[in-house]
């Protein structure tokens, strides 16, 4: 029988359902019925009923001979109710776990550091609370009918709240990457209590549950307002939360704190009131170190903090940087901005964007369409222009609020240095995988005797950057025992516990291996970033995490990661490239090809100080050929390489053709 | 309009600080939300009178821009109404950005009211005020809400 199946979101949970033979909606696949094209005018009346009853939400059709010869992989995933890869079922709550993997067994905290990160005020407070009652009021009036979904989507994204393919997920800020271990306790017990008992750490340093219901949207708001935390501006077309350097505070090669600006931001643009409502969404990243570790030139505004001859700090403000389908490279738009101005020259950027960003095609509305189309000079112009008279008026901020703020960042109280007759790293213990783990995982620090070490979120069966509830509580008690109770989370999805003693890396690796979060893997192939791709995303094309897990099993032998060195494979399942597949060494896009997920590489990208967009190096893949095609380059690589080459200076001195040849040789 | 006559319900002028309804009856231009803001100063005249702004969408977020344009650089001082298509949710962000009064139905006072009442402080302001601290009652304008 051939016909027409009609399917949509419930409204207030997001979970999919298709329509009946007797026009009532069901959550599961196997009970859609085919209309007949006789009856289909009665289902559509149906649907139309169900959607103005505000029951359901994001309907569609599924003509029969898309659904019946092959399912595309969208709609089998959407049927499973489910994504395919997900966190092994012993690290979740609830399940078969080792006694041995409680955090309490790892020790009692230590009282005498606390994190160094901003701390609210009663304003602060009122501000999230006020949030989340303003929240419930519109959820409230969705349900009701008083709002339509056209006028609730903007403020439910600008919530963090999207629809996804089998539920809500709410995305919370974790601003410029900062998390007190009570912070990181608190998002397990929302990930325990309101979702499936996982959450994932993104990108741009945020964390996505993907189970939420829209009723229950505003008491988690209220939990995280109890945190200090709020999932503010977090999507929509307004500027997103700011992103950072994750060892900002700790690093050896910063000039200034870079926190206590991106703060400056956040507090700057939340809420603003001239910027809700933008072309699109709008991100900003700073960094305030000699390396930029926050990607600043892939961003629609990247600052760069930097010191001037005459020793004031100062901005090199870029512009016009992203991904997507239309990827750029930031441009400079000033080259040393000083710092007390730098409010009012985000302002008069914003409003030339505002006022003439494209608004008539969703592709073309970023800002870097804009610069494109200007040049970077008509349009440095035109900022100009807008900053003459804002520039030193109240939207400036005032040196004592930027003094209370910088306040919150004092350093904590790290201990003076070892006596000198002790080396930090003298003959390592003999413990199993120890050597490898701190050759990959140890991040510098500004002391010497101290280390910035890197939890690694990839192992094989783990989606990149999913963590277990059990798991963030394992790390928050391991932030407390052998750090200052603070966690970083970085863009390329993992943890860091920052100011940890050289003298306790023993101790904090036994800990690390008994909660499964020891794996040596910064930098590494294995450290792969990836979207959440088709396995949830209503955007996606193909499914990024089943991929990540064959790439992380093909390459499951930590020796010959290392021996292959720093490399970084991306992986996005769209043109939209959450996964910064364009900023890889190893880039890989999923696409559609006539409704079959198949795969693009791409080769040479960078993010950091000199960015560069990878290029492709010919026709996609199917899923099963793209393991091999990556072992075809790295084999190539490992087999031409200098001495002392990294991926990325072989490539960059090669170019692609060699590794191209390799790979389609045997198919041409 | 946005929100459309049927004919059981009038349009009124929503003044966005008594959160009264007022009758305004002598307006000069309207200037679509789209205007450049550089050319909004030629279409504002010599006379002093109420100038509206058109939002054919309530996200044509140009609006702001403009409205802000006329309060700061053009300096523009008398009654700036919004019109079209507008939410109770975006009460606050418009007076913020200088409009005066808002065309609303009627009937939708009351939640205009309790919009602007739920919406939280501005972030804006409390940067420039330095957080005067002890003037700052969270739960002032909590008790408007009706």
């Amino acid at each position: 029988m051939t016909g027409i199946r009609f399917t949509a979101n419930r409204i207030e949970t997001g979970a999919a359902v298709w329509l009946t033979d007797d026009l009532s909606w069901t959550e599961d696949a196997a009970r859609a019925f085919r209309f007949t094209d006789d009856l289909a005018e009665k289902a559509r009346l149906a649907v139309e009923l169900a959607e103005r009853r505000d029951e359901i939400i994001a309907a569609y059709e599924m003509p029969e001979d898309k659904v019946t010869t092959r399912p595309s992989a969208r709609e089998a995933i959407r049927a499973a109710r489910g994504p395919s890869v997900t966190l092994p079922a012993d690290l979740r709550p609830g399940e078969l776990r080792p006694a041995d993997l409680r955090p309490a067994d790892l020790g009692p905290a230590d009282t005498d550091s606390l994190p160094s990160m901003y701390s609210y005020d009663a304003i602060d407070h009122d501000v999230v609370r006020r949030r989340a009652a303003q929240f419930r009021d519109q959820v409230e009036r969705r349900l009701s009918g008083a709002l339509t979904e056209e006028e609730f989507k903007p403020l439910r994204l600008q919530n963090g709240l999207y629809l996804q393919l089998h539920a809500y997920m709410l995305r919370v800020a974790i601003p410029y990457g900062v998390l007190s271990s009570t912070q990181m306790r608190g998002l397990a017990g929302i990930a325990r209590d309101f979702d499936r008992g996982f959450g994932h750490f993104t990108t741009r340093q945020n964390i996505q549950f993907n189970w939420i219901k829209l009723v229950e949207a505003p008491d988690i708001l209220d939990r995280l307002a109890e945190l200090e935390m709020h999932a503010i501006q977090t999507s929509g077309n307004c500027i997103r939360n700011v992103t950072s350097d994750p060892l900002a505070g700790a690093a050896p090669d910063e000039i200034e704190d870079a926190r206590i600006w991106a703060e400056v931001i956040r507090q700057w643009s939340t809420f603003h009131p001239e910027f809700a409502f933008l072309p699109r969404k709008f991100k900003i990243a700073i960094s305030a170190a000699s390396e930029d570790r926050a990607a600043t030139a892939f961003h629609d505004i990247g600052l760069r903090l930097v010191r001037s001859r005459s020793g004031d700090t100062g901005f090199r403000v870029l512009v016009g940087g992203g991904q997507g389908r239309t990827p750029r490279v930031a441009r400079k738009l000033a080259h040393f901005l000083p710092a007390r101005h730098l409010l009012s020259y985000l302002e008069a950027i914003m409003r030339v964007y505002n006022a003439a960003g494209r608004r008539d095609n969703i592709y073309k509305a970023r800002i870097k369409i804009l610069v494109d189309a200007m040049g970077i000079e008509a349009f440095t112009e035109a900022v100009d222009t807008e900053w003459v008279g804002i520039e030193g008026s109240t939207i400036e901020l005032p040196e004592e609020e930027f003094r209370r703020i910088a306040a919150c960042f004092t350093p904590p109280v790290l201990e003076p240095g070892p006596p000198k007759t002790r080396r930090d790293d003298r003959a390592l213990p003999d413990v199993p995988g120890f050597d490898l783990w701190t050759r990959t995982n140890l991040l510098p620090h500004r002391l010497p005797h101290y280390v910035n070490v890197s939890l690694s979120l990839k192992s094989a069966g783990r989606p990149p950057g999913d963590a277990s509830a059990s798991e963030m509580e394992a790390m928050a008690a391991m932030a407390d025992r052998y750090g200052c109770g603070e966690l970083r989370i970085t863009y390329t999805q993992n943890v860091i516990i920052p100011h940890v003693r050289r003298a306790d890396l023993v101790a904090l690796y036994a800990d690390l291996k008994a909660a499964g979060l020891a794996g040596a893997e910064d930098g590494l192939i294995s450290d792969m970033i990836a979207c959440p791709g088709l396995d949830y995303c209503n955007l996606a094309n193909a499914r990024s995490l089943p991929l990540a897990d064959r790439i992380f099993r093909r390459f499951g032998d930590p020796e010959r990661r290392f021996e292959i060195g720093p490399l970084r494979l991306n992986i996005s399942g769209c043109i939209n490239a959450c996964g910064h597949h364009h900023a890889a060494d190893i880039g890989i896009l999923g696409v559609d090809k006539k409704g079959v997920e198949h795969f693009q590489i791409t080769l040479g990208g960078r993010a950091g100080e000199d960015g560069a967009i990878g290029r492709i190096i010919g026709p996609s893949f199917a899923e099963d050929e793209v393991p091999d095609a990556i072992e075809t380059i790295i084999d190539t690589f490992l087999a031409n390489r200098r001495e002392g080459d990294v991926f990325a200076d072989y490539i960059a001195r090669e170019g692609i053709e060699r590794v191209k040849e390799a790979v389609y040789g045997a198919r041409l | 309009m946005g929100h459309a006559c049927d004919g059981r319900t009038r349009d009124g002028w929503f003044d966005l600080s008594s959160t009264r309804l007022v009758a305004l009856d002598r307006i000069c231009p309207t200037l679509n939300a789209s205007l450049p803001p550089a050319d909004a100063p030629a279409h504002l005249g010599d006379a002093s009178c109420p100038v509206g702004i058109w939002f054919d969408k309530f996200s044509d977020g140009r609006g702001f821009t403009l409205a802000r344009y006329l309060r700061e650089k053009a300096r523009f001082t008398d009654a700036l109404l919004a019109d079209g298509h507008l939410i109770p949710d975006q009460a606050d962000y418009l007076r913020r950005c200088g409009f005066s009064h808002v065309r609303i139905r009627e009937d939708q006072a009351a939640q205009w009211r309790r919009s602007l009442a739920l919406a939280p402080p501005s972030m804006q302001q409390v940067l420039a005020s330095r957080r005067e601290r002890g003037r700052h009652d969270p739960s002032a304008r909590l008790n408007q809400v009706e």
